[in-house]
């Protein structure tokens, strides 16, 4: 005590307070959100070429798509057996799998009530599922 | 002139041009209409678009619709779609500015773009890069797409309509005069049906010809806008790319044709009412004020009477016009005559905020509803276009614009998913439902 007095009637040169720090973590608001995306870029990440449809039926109820579900789709140039595509078969578009069998392309359904579908006339696939919304 | 020099591209510009774009983004839409003669149009009662199956048949743009059915009863008839072809459209930019920054929007379904010095950065050629660009449209829009690659925009367009549809032509300034001798003159863009006629008599019958006319004939001969495409066509730039894209406007109008036509004083009203809206919707979202409007009605025999009228003060205020308006709506319209159409024009338009008090005070007053329409403004960023509208424009909101056949929308404005509404909508474009 005696020692610390002595030392106060010598004039102050180190460091001042010049106000109160609050301690804890730093805001992470700007730089973390720097590595977050809205919907529309993970719905939609090549929002050219996506596109949306609406869906009617169950043919494809055991892969979680149902009636009146949106689903997200993009054009793309190639399509590969067992994606969920949009395929055009007699100027209509169906939603179904792609699937090869001895370089046979075929559209199965995701339901026992429905056969395989292997298309007679032309086959043009559209699309491929990329994601399904369902809004209650 | 530059077609002797040593560079094929002095400029590398492309021209990029929707095949039947409008009709092509409803077979996107609808599979079942491909190979269809399909037209859009419908609610205008002539062709707007029309597929190479339609033209094929002798359909053409701008033919009254009775006339198709004619000539050809199968022809699928659709109306027009604008919030789908306008997605399709911005994609289409989007698309080539993968490429290149430097797009010009030059309309719904054209664009031009600068690929000169591209070449190194992206390893690719001129005709490479232009390859791509058209295989990325072809297969990520689901439709066809025209271009060409030239050293001017005059000669990239002589390119795009070279082979139409799907077609890819690329035109060397040096193979510049083959492409040109085989081209009449009045196939070049800007080259009206006078001016065609007008260098048919001089002798000039390929755009060949006309390009290699000498420079003193040409300025003695033709104004300055033929001069410049006369540049092009010789290699010189003399129309640059317009990159800043719209930034005003000089005067908006909105005009609406109505079926069956009608006589009822207040229902005609209603319809130049809710036009006046519009416009002044449209003045309000590039911040303009007007103070001098023309409005017209148009009679069921084609017949147009109308009136230019001043404001008091700049105003893009629909109940301003309106009440100056009134004065002159009752000797424009005279009982018992069918109306077809009313349409106004908002003329010199000028930025809001130059606004100068008058005497009387009326700007005051003004102001005060100039509130009420900034909120309804706001409101139709949230709830979609007129949440909010004027009761004098009631009786034509009430109905659309066309009963019976006409009155058709697209189908995108009833097919809806949870969660939209009738006036907004997702801004993805829809395929319709799919089993």
């Amino acid at each position: 005590m005696q020692d610390s007095n002595q030392k106060q009637r010598t004039p102050y040169t180190g460091p001042r307070i010049l106000g109160l720090v609050e301690a804890g973590f730093p805001s992470p608001a700007e730089e973390e959100l720097s590595d977050v995306m809205n919907f529309d870029e993970y719905l939609t990440p090549n929002k050219e070429s996506s596109y949306i449809l609406k869906v009617k039926g169950d043919s494809m109820s055991d892969a979680g798509i149902l009636e009146g579900d949106m689903v997200i789709v993009e054009r793309r140039q190639t399509y590969k057996p067992g994606q969920i595509v949009i395929a055009s078969v007699d100027g209509e578009y169906t939603i179904k799998y792609l699937q090869k069998k001895q370089n046979t392309y075929y559209l199965e359904p995701a339901n026992g009530k429905y056969k395989p579908i292997y298309p007679k006339g032309e086959m043009i696939i559209e699309a491929v599922v990329v994601a399904v919304v369902r809004k209650y | 002139m530059a077609w002797g020099s040593v560079s094929s591209f002095p400029r590398a510009i492309l021209h990029i041009d929707g095949d039947s774009f409008f009709a092509s983004c409803e077979i996107a839409k609808n599979p079942s209409l491909r190979g269809k003669a399909v037209i859009t149009g419908k609610e205008r009662g002539i062709v707007s678009a029309c597929t190479y199956e339609a033209k094929a048949m002798g359909i053409k743009r701008g033919m009254v619709l009775s006339e198709v059915r004619k000539i050809c009863p199968d022809a699928v008839i659709l109306p027009s779609d604008y919030e789908t072809y306008s997605l399709f459209s911005e994609r289409m930019y989007a698309v080539v500015r993968r490429f290149t920054p430097a797009v010009e929007e030059y309309s719904i379904d054209e664009c031009f773009a600068e690929l000169t010095g591209l070449r190194r950065s992206l390893r690719m050629s001129y005709p490479q890069i232009a390859a791509k660009i058209k295989e990325q449209l072809d297969t990520e829009l689901g439709m066809t797409f025209s271009i060409g690659v030239s050293a001017t925009k005059t000669l990239a367009k002589v390119g795009s309509k070279w082979k139409k549809p799907s077609g890819l032509t690329i035109i060397p300034l040096r193979d510049a005069p083959i492409f040109l001798n085989d081209l009449e003159v009045g196939a070049i863009w800007g080259i009206g049906r006078q001016t065609t006629a007008f260098l048919n008599t001089h002798g000039i019958k390929s755009a060949g010809e006309f390009a290699r006319k000498d420079e003193a004939w040409i300025r003695a001969h033709l104004s300055k806008p033929y001069f410049e495409t006369w540049q092009e066509l010789n290699g010189v730039v003399a129309n640059e790319l317009n990159l800043t894209g719209r930034d005003t406007y000089q005067s908006i109008s909105k005009t609406k044709t109505f079926t069956p036509p009608s006589s009822d004083i207040g229902f005609v009203h209603a319809q130049l009412s809710k036009n006046i809206e519009n416009a002044c919707i449209k003045a309000r979202r590039w911040k303009l004020s007007t103070q001098l409007v023309f409005f017209f009605l148009k009679t069921q025999d084609f017949r147009y009477k109308g009136y230019e009228v001043p404001l008091p003060f700049p105003t893009a205020n629909p109940a301003d016009i309106l009440r100056e308006i009134r004065k002159y709506y009752l000797k424009v319209y005279k009982k018992g005559v069918l109306y077809r159409a009313t349409g106004i024009t908002l003329i010199n338009l000028m930025e809001e905020g130059t606004t100068q008090l008058d005497i009387f005070g009326k700007v005051d007053k003004s102001e005060a509803v100039r509130k009420v329409f900034d909120s309804t403004d706001e409101l139709a960023k949230k709830y979609g276009k007129h949440v909010l509208f004027l009761g004098s424009s009631f009786k034509a909101m009430k109905f659309s614009s066309h009963l019976g056949d006409r009155g058709d929308s697209a189908q995108r404005t009833t097919m809806l998913f949870r969660g939209e509404s009738k006036r907004r909508r997702l801004a993805i474009p829809m395929l319709g439902e799919v089993n």
